[in-house]
């Protein structure tokens, strides 16, 4: 991946060279805009690189996303809302939902009756967090993350709103969080992919994740997340065939790489590089990936930490295990997604099962990567697409209800990596519909996150069909209240 | 040319008198509002003798290549337009400085130099025939004229951008100490820098205002003071700064660079605080909003221009490039840092010569990261001179003892991992030695929190991190046992296989439906073989935990495989599975996964298949498995019906089933209906109809309305087992 501006241009024909022509004397002006700095002299100008490099010093080097796929309620979680437990069955006024729209599979109801959190709400920690009864365990750990609850997307459906979240665009096809990451740090550890992501699914109604939501978009292949396996290995073909020792593998990557170098030369198609390093990575995964996976090295009362599931391969537990091993041994992002959160209906009974796969593994992740002296430098990120209806979608009673989708405000919170510890951010209204103060767009989301790994969201940009796209778009600005 | 060359020289004439007389009694004039326009057209048109009078300059360099004829020409075609232009300008200028308020000083500069700068065109053009009877001569003049060119347009462009404009971005940023500066220079003064001087400044005070200085700053403009008065919340610059931008009155004006929210925060709290100019940053109480707004500032503009702390020399790029091999990364912590990180990573590949060949970098390395690699005691002598480590990882490494010897140099540490390691209390001998550190992680090493308790009292500066320590006393739940089998479909002579994860867990099951308990169901101790539909109910059980859940598998035994199958009502479209072989494709599917290729849905209409099988078969029991995932409205389904005959066209039903309805919310799980059928009876096609419940039952969410019906595989098992 090492610089792959440079190798572009090693690959410039005649033709282009010709085209080229007509802005070179241009260009030569130009190259001394790309060192600012050059007669301010102080430090030597590490000219400038734009990828393994950050542009400032970073918080944090690594970040691990628990992603919550389906949409978690924030009125059953981080956003307490007792005026909707006063107001149960009453319709939403007018004058909150403002005329907003909703989903198809609401929009026909007769009526919005609201409804508030069938579990009861405690405050927590030093920050005096308010937390529901079903996250025991985060509650533990407050004074460590930061809650944000007024995050909001433009997206009303799973599919555009989680590739929003993940891409930076509804549409699909642009290049995933991790993939920019990968792009603009580097690798780490260049034994194992710079992005890798892990599946689980609980037992709540779920809702797909694609190949679309962890690729390299228009950047180089090497970004592109590796999905690891939820069975008992991780990596599957990792072993060789049989018949075949390290040493003849050795041999036959050795002669591949000439044939490939050979058609490089001839073709000059970078992906033809991407490919040998791919080969050499797979090869160093062979013992890179074994050393992770073996959990005999975690002492029990590791299990104990994250609960018996973390034994059992494709658990949310057991990921969110490996994701800190992965990211302990270099891995700059690991994506994780649990599956099940998408209550449309039987919330009650769903969200307590869904709440029980998440719980206490989250709040062991963190407390892990604390004891290991990595949570200042690993940024952990656990939440949903979006956030779901104050109202009742489908049959209300006292005992069970179901929530429909909710861009317009939802809560997400952050740990380590430079956040402010201990921090509950933005308000929304006192009936949980629209955002009344800080509010924390997906852009800012991003750029933010960014910040953090010490890269300037309008900096890390790439050129693809005529222009420069960056993980923000054109928007996007670095919300520094949530930043210790 | 000789009518231009007339004009030229009339209107140079007639400009330097009325250049002359206005000069003269330049304090009596006053600018019609008429002419103001034309005042200014003065930025505009200055740029053109600019032009003109280079060219003249340079157009000696073309005199070899051109024909004296042609050359003279050119050569007064340009003076002509130079002279006229030049004048142009001047006159222009000069009913620009009547109007705006600009500094007397760099204005008077500027005003002279143009001046001369008109006298010498004006000679050029009238002595034009010097050029060749003195080239020399004129040669002098000529770049005399572009010296006085060049002045005149540099304290022009002073007036506009102010004095520093030109030189500003090569020199060096002030440093501010911020333990005496007040908190106005700090904080305040580089905003009113960046926004506000470039139009109120000695210079170019607009509006009559500078606030590049104390004086201006307290003295405000033609509106009136700044701030102070009864109520600094409503001062004028707050007023100003706070009007919309489409305001005309807004400042900055639109279009130009615009102060932040933060910035306005902390201007509207300074003012509201009195506007202190003096006051330094640290007399502040730091919980106030102003000081709190202008520490936030300071950090972002430090930020800003990614200002590094570490300022010794870096280390070359080629060492660097050297370093970085697949086991072991080097990296600049930033673009413009010295400091580097490092991280050496895959415990089967470690080399000592890895740890040794960092030494290249040891006045640079800031960050080091060994986790998990065999690296002894002895390793660590290597890394004793990298004097500016400040954070150290250790984890999981095969040190042991203080290692006073090699970490006792690294002086400039901060933070020190040495969590699941055989960190012992000799650690006491190690921290003196080291007097900036802020942290310790020892998880899971022999140290105890009482000895952190003693540690913690005799160094204050140090936090201890002992890490989660597990309450013996707490009940946990193991996990389930998992089913190894990857398809709940078993093939000819395939047993099952149980697993637990945990060492020491014991797997107990049945296979009767009843509960696992802990004394008397089987241990699972090797694979087992099943017949036809099982239900496996299994459970684990460990010393010290809680029992797991009961997990129940339902194993099919894999039927005979019909001919053909054709679905004879459509499934819904967005359910479609792989199509009608979904049901005989022996493919299970998970029921929370019911969008898979191994499912098909029906709602509109029922499920309704016709089985063909190569010859007539006596089949005992026909197996209709299906998804229940209440949630999405799927149930079982109302009524399961099975027709037979010998002629597709003439069917006979001969078996209906009723499935249980749950009564209340359930797992979500794969069941399965099995219906019994006379062993005696052959037939050629077997039809299987399956009706989705047509309203949901009372307590459900979507009561009254239809559920769902979704299959994955219907199963056939002869009556004579043989056949299989």
């Amino acid at each position: 991946m090492a610089n792959e501006f440079f190798k572009h241009r090693l690959n410039i024909n005649r033709r282009h060279f010709l085209g080229k022509l007509s802005v070179g004397l241009g260009s030569a002006a130009l190259g001394s805009l790309l060192m600012p700095d050059l007669f301010k002299g102080g430090v030597e100008a590490s000219a400038d690189l734009p990828l393994g490099v950050t542009h400032f010093a970073p918080k944090a080097k690594r970040v691990i996303y628990l992603f919550q796929n389906g949409a978690p309620s924030q009125l059953e979680s981080f956003d307490y809302k007792p005026k909707l437990r006063e107001m149960f069955g009453e319709d939403l006024p007018a004058s909150i939902r403002n005329g907003q729209r909703l989903t198809g599979m609401t929009s026909n109801q007769e009526k919005f009756p609201l409804v508030g959190s069938k579990f009861e709400f405690n405050q927590y920690g030093k920050s005096g967090a308010w937390v529901s009864e079903i996250f025991p365990h985060i509650a533990g750990i407050v004074d460590d993350i930061c809650i944000v609850r007024t995050m909001h997307t433009e997206a009303i459906n799973h599919d555009p709103a989680l590739t929003f979240m993940q891409t930076g665009a509804q549409q699909g096809n642009r290049p995933s969080m991790g993939a920019w990451l990968s792009y603009g740090l580097g690798s780490e550890n260049k034994n194992l992919p710079a992005f890798c992501v892990l599946l689980s699914r609980g037992q709540g109604n779920g809702q797909g994740v694609y190949a679309k939501l962890w690729t390299n978009g228009f950047l180089d292949s090497v970004h592109q997340g590796v999905q690891f396996s939820s069975g008992e290995d991780p990596v599957l073909y990792l072993n060789n065939p049989d018949g075949m020792d390290r040493q003849s593998r050795r041999r036959m990557l050795d002669r591949l790489a000439e044939l490939n170098a050979k058609n490089f030369e001839d073709f000059g198609d970078p992906e033809i590089q991407t490919k040998i390093q791919q080969y050499e990575m797979a090869y160093r995964m062979q013992t890179a990936v074994p050393e992770l996976t073996d959990l005999s090295k975690e002492p029990e009362h590791i299990v104990r930490m994250y609960g018996a599931d973390c034994l059992q391969p494709g658990t949310y537990a057991a990921n969110c295990l490996l994701a800190r091993k992965l990211s302990e041994a270099g891995v700059r992002f690991v994506q994780l997604y649990h599956q099940g959160w998408d209550q449309h209906g039987n919330l009650v009974g769903e969200m307590r099962q869904q709440a029980l796969d998440v719980d206490r593994a989250s709040a062991a992740l963190i407390k892990d990567l604390k004891q290991r002296g990595l949570l200042d430098e690993t940024l952990v990120i656990w939440g949903g697409e979006f956030g779901r209806t104050n109202y009742c979608q489908g049959k209300l009673s006292p005992e069970n209800y179901g929530r429909d989708h909710h861009p317009r405000a939802y809560s997400i919170w952050m740990a380590g990596g430079g956040i402010k510890p201990g921090l509950v951010y933005g308000q929304t209204d006192e009936f949980g519909y629209n955002i009344v103060e800080n509010p924390v767009h997906i852009n800012d989301f991003h750029a933010t996150v960014l910040h953090q790994l010490g890269l300037h969201h309008e900096k890390l940009t790439y050129k693809h069909l005529g222009r420069r796209y960056r993980l923000t778009d054109v928007a996007g600005e670095v919300i520094h209240d949530l930043i210790a | 040319m000789k009518v231009l060359s007339k004009i030229a020289t009339q209107v140079g004439f007639a400009g330097l008198v009325l250049l002359g007389f206005m000069l003269l009694f330049e304090s009596y004039l006053s600018i019609p509002s008429w002419l103001q326009p034309f005042g200014r057209m003065h930025p505009l048109l200055l740029h053109l003798p600019i032009g003109i009078l280079a060219l003249l300059a340079i157009l000696p360099l073309a005199r070899k290549e051109m024909e004296v004829e042609a050359y003279t020409k050119v050569q007064a075609l340009v003076l002509d337009l130079g002279l006229i232009l030049t004048i142009l300008t001047s006159i222009c200028g000069l009913f620009l400085a009547q109007e705006e308020a600009y500094s007397p000083a760099t204005l008077a500069t500027h005003k002279w130099s143009a001046v001369a700068l008109c006298i010498l065109v004006y000679s050029l053009h009238a002595w034009k025939n010097l050029a060749t009877r003195s080239p020399i001569g004129y040669r002098g003049l000529t770049l005399l004229t572009l010296g006085v060119l060049v002045a005149t347009g540099h304290f022009g462009g002073a007036i506009t951008h102010g004095e520093d404009y030109l030189w500003e971005p090569i020199k060096p940023a002030k440093e501010i100490d911020l333990a005496q500066a007040s908190l106005f220079v700090a904080a305040v003064e580089p905003i009113l820098v960046t926004k506000c001087n470039k139009c109120h400044n000695e210079s170019k005070a607009k509006g009559k205002l500078i606030m590049s200085t104390r004086a201006g700053l307290l003295k405000g403009g033609e509106s009136g003071p700044l701030w102070g008065g009864e109520r600094p919340d409503s001062s004028l610059l707050l007023t100003r700064i706070h009007l919309p931008l489409k305001e005309e009155e807004h400042m900055p004006p639109e279009g130009k660079p615009q102060l932040t929210g933060q910035e306005m925060q902390l201007i509207t709290e300074w003012i509201k605080d009195g506007a202190d100019l003096d006051r330094p940053l640290i007399e502040y109480n730091p919980e106030s909003a102003v000081a709190q707004l202008a520490q936030q500032l300071i950090g972002l503009s430090k930020e800003a221009s990614a200002v590094t702390t570490y300022d010794f020399p870096a280390a070359s790029a080629s060492v660097i490039a050297e370093l970085n091999t697949p086991f072991s990364s080097v990296y600049p912590i930033s673009a413009k840092s010295p400091a580097l990180a490092a991280k050496i990573s895959v415990r089967e590949y470690y080399q000592p010569v890895y740890l040794t060949n960092l030494r290249r970098i040891q006045d640079q390395l800031v960050y080091l990261n060994l986790t998990d690699l065999p690296v002894t005691n002895t390793d660590l002598i290597e890394i004793r001179n990298f004097s500016r480590l400040e954070k150290l990882v250790l984890n999981g490494t095969d040190i042991a003892g203080p290692n006073v010897e090699s970490l006792g140099k690294l002086k400039a540490l901060k933070s020190l991992a040495l969590s699941n390691t055989a960190t012992n209390a000799s650690l006491a001998e190690l921290l003196p030695e080291l007097p900036n550190l802020e942290q310790v992680y020892v998880w899971n090493t022999e140290i105890d929190s009482s000895l952190v308790a003693q540690w913690s009292e005799k160094y204050p500066g140090i936090a201890f991190h002992l890490g989660f320590t597990p309450d013996p006393t707490e009940e946990l739940k193991l996990n389930p046992p998992a089913l190894v089998n990857d398809k709940m479909l078993l093939r000819a002579g395939e047993r099952v296989v149980l697993k637990h994860n945990l060492p020491g867990a014991v797997i107990r099951y049945t296979l009767d439906g009843a509960e696992p308990d802990s004394l008397a169901a089987p241990i699972y101790q090797e694979p087992l073989a099943m017949d036809g539909i099982t239900i496996i109910r299994a459970k684990a059980f460990r010393e010290g935990w809680t029992a797991s859940e009961t997990v129940s598998f339902t194993i099919f035994q894999a039927g005979v495989k019909p001919k053909a199958v054709k679905l004879l009502q459509p499934t819904n479209g967005n359910y479609k599975g792989s199509g009608e072989n979904t049901l005989v494709d022996t493919e299970k599917g998970i029921a929370s996964n019911f969008r898979s290729p191994f499912w098909i849905g029906f709602r509109e209409n029922p499920l309704e298949a016709l089985f063909t099988f190569a010859e007539p078969i006596a089949i005992q029991e026909v197996v209709l498995s299906y998804a229940v995932n209440m949630g999405s409205y799927i149930m079982p389904p109302n009524q399961v019906e099975v027709w037979a005959g010998q002629d597709e066209n003439s069917l006979q039903k001969i078996k209906t089933l009723k499935p249980q309805q749950p009564s209340t919310y359930g797992p979500t799980a794969v069941e399965a209906v099995s219906l019994s059928l006379e062993p005696t009876h052959a037939y050629r096609y077997y039809k299987l109809v399956a009706y989705p419940i047509n309203r949901l039952p009372a307590w459900h969410a979507g009561a009254g309305d239809k559920a769902w019906v979704f299959s994955d595989e219907v199963l056939f098992f002869p009556a004579d087992e043989s056949t299989l």
